[in-house]
């Protein structure tokens, strides 16, 4: 089971592969208009992504829910207790 | 019951407000009762007929939602139960909605003159059927946790989105109909709302009605449309839907207001949108999120995840290849807006107003993939920046008028006449009164300056939702006795101008 900071760590590195933008630091406050291109677009892009890495599966519904980082984060926490 | 009428305001409305918090004394749960039974008074006062059909669908869609919840552990039994439940809404939305218009397009016409010809559309089947639906997803997601019969039959009946939206997610309901706080008196809510729910009012009957009798006369002749008549036809529609649709939401958000609960944002200055995609955040907010959220997501999600699984490249990089493009942004998207154009009635010119607004919304990402920002103009001046502005806000709403031509039309066919009066293919048509001219010019100067209902309301949380901030300060409302006599001074005149009042345009759909 992976401690806060891989998966703080993970998220950033998968933000940073999918926008291409090596520069992108995340913290829980960061929502959507803080991060070029993370459009709904590149959301889609990156939770699938996260899907991998972590071996988990967003629904939909949850993912439109999410209102910054943090959130996310927990959800993915979430659902790695789930899965463990 | 419509909400701009005499009936409502003065009678259902007060008598509902008095019965809530006097009940409330006594328990929670004998408001809500009250509440509901009011609600379906109000829905059963058009009809009484459509009530079984209500109490019906809402019952049903209960069961389900509660058979969904025991079976967490049967992924299979649960989706199959989610697929029967959902096909059985689709399939009742279809028989009332869309089944005369099919079987006239299929050469049915034996069939008129018997009683399936004269299926009457229920009120509000649209809304209360999506916002159902959104509920059996959310249980079966696991999203939506409460699930009691008394809770959950509030959340769907509650008179004020019942007939015409918003489309409310149970998540963001219920909890409010749980707080103790939803139930005591409370004279700030009662204030703003009663302020927002005026400012509805006079959009609606001041603004949006006189419009509707020569939107009627010329929409009913497109042939004979000329030039100005056929722009007319379209510009006066799309400010009478403006007007009545954003006064209508205006009144949905004050009326639950008045009972302490804060509604979704439906609506906000789309006609001030700089791109397509930004207008559908701006218009029938909670429908573009009802349809991304279950709809659009869902195919993109499984289109990128078949992707992922197959090695294709999943990134903006991706999304710019030509195959990427159609997979993951123009056919989702298409796909998404065709069935939110049919969503609005079964004839063909709400598909095509849908497939327009689609291609709309891929050209604007088109622009985004292919032009990213940074190689975007960047106007040099003022004046630059303002010219630059005004240019994308009116081709975002000429595109929009566009479109609107086959939402209000009778037919393909009329919308198409309507499009070439508007090319001028009818020669120049009748010149438009001053008068006219004037009133409309007044109603743009609304739009594209005025601050909106939320922005005068922002100090008080008016809609749940990021409200912008009013860019004018002494418009911002208080609870003062300078507001109290405008909004004193608004209802009197909204009052006054009941006598003409329509039907919302919402109710059709």
């Amino acid at each position: 089971m992976m401690n806060d900071t891989e998966i703080d760590n993970t998220l950033t590195s998968v933000f940073r592969q999918v926008l291409e933008d090596d520069t992108i630091q995340l913290t829980p406050q960061t929502t959507a208009e803080d991060v070029e291109g993370w459009d709904s677009m590149n959301h889609i892009f990156i939770v699938v992504e996260l899907e991998k890495r972590f071996g988990i599966k967003f629904q939909a519904a949850e993912m439109e829910e999410l209102k910054n980082i943090g959130e996310l984060a927990s959800l993915v926490k979430e659902k790695l207790v789930k899965k463990a | 019951m419509i909400f701009s009428s005499i009936p409502f305001i003065f009678v259902f409305l007060p008598v509902s407000l008095a019965g809530f918090w006097i009940l409330a004394n006594f328990s929670q749960k004998f408001s809500s009762l009250w509440l509901i039974a009011a609600s379906i008074f109000f829905y059963g006062y058009w009809r009484l007929t459509f009530v079984p059909m209500l109490v019906g669908s809402i019952a049903f869609n209960y069961i389900v939602g509660v058979m969904l919840a025991r079976m967490e552990q049967h992924p299979r039994a649960q989706n199959l139960t989610l697929f029967t439940g959902i096909t059985v809404d689709i399939a009742a939305l279809f028989y009332f909605k869309y089944a005369v218009g099919l079987a006239t397009f299929f050469g049915f016409q034996s069939l008129a003159g018997t009683p399936f010809w004269e299926i009457v559309l229920p009120l509000g089947i649209s809304f209360f059927t999506f916002t159902q639906i959104g509920y059996l997803i959310d249980v079966k997601q696991g999203v939506a946790k409460t699930r009691d019969l008394l809770s959950y039959t509030l959340f769907v009946t509650f008179f004020p989105h019942l007939i015409a939206g918003p489309i409310l997610h149970n998540r963001e309901m219920m909890p409010q109909f749980a707080d103790a706080n939803t139930y005591r008196f409370n004279k700030s809510n009662l204030a703003v709302g009663l302020a927002i729910f005026t400012i509805g009012l006079v959009k609606k009957v001041v603004l949006a009605d006189p419009l509707a009798a020569d939107v009627a006369m010329n929409f009913a002749h497109p042939e004979v449309a000329g030039f100005t008549t056929a722009w007319y036809a379209v510009v006066g529609y799309s400010l009478q839907l403006y007007f009545d649709f954003s006064g209508y939401s205006d009144m949905a958000i004050g009326l639950a207001r008045m009972f302490n609960v804060r509604f979704p944002l439906n609506f906000n200055s789309p006609y001030k949108s700089t791109t397509m995609i930004d207008y559908w955040q701006r218009f029938h907010i909670t429908l573009t999120r009802f349809i991304t959220m279950y709809i659009f997501s869902p195919i993109a999600l499984s289109v990128t995840r078949w992707r992922d699984r197959n090695g294709y490249d999943n990134s903006r990089r991706a999304s710019a290849k030509p195959g990427g493009f159609v997979s993951l942004i123009a056919g989702p998207t298409l796909i998404t807006m065709a069935l939110a154009g049919v969503w609005h009635g079964a004839g063909s010119q709400y598909f095509i107003f849908g497939v327009l607004h689609g291609t709309y919304i891929t050209v604007n990402h088109a622009a985004r993939v292919y032009f990213p920002q940074k190689k975007k103009i960047h106007p040099q001046s003022l004046l630059q920046s303002t010219l630059f502005h005004a240019g994308k806000v009116l081709s975002v709403y000429i595109a929009a008028l566009i479109a609107f031509a086959f939402f209000r039309a009778e037919s393909t066919g009329a919308a198409l006449r309507l499009l070439m009066g508007m090319s001028g293919e009818n020669g120049f048509g009748l010149p438009i009164p001053r008068t006219t001219l004037l009133h409309l010019g007044i109603l743009f100067i609304v739009i594209w300056f005025a601050p909106n209902t939320q922005q005068i309301m922002s100090n008080y949380e008016p809609a749940l939702g990021r409200i912008t901030l009013n860019p004018y300060n002494f418009l911002n409302w208080a609870p003062s006795i300078h507001w109290g006599m405008i909004a004193g001074f608004l209802m009197l005149i909204g009052i006054l101008a009941l006598g003409g009042t329509t039907e919302f345009l919402y109710f059709q759909f």
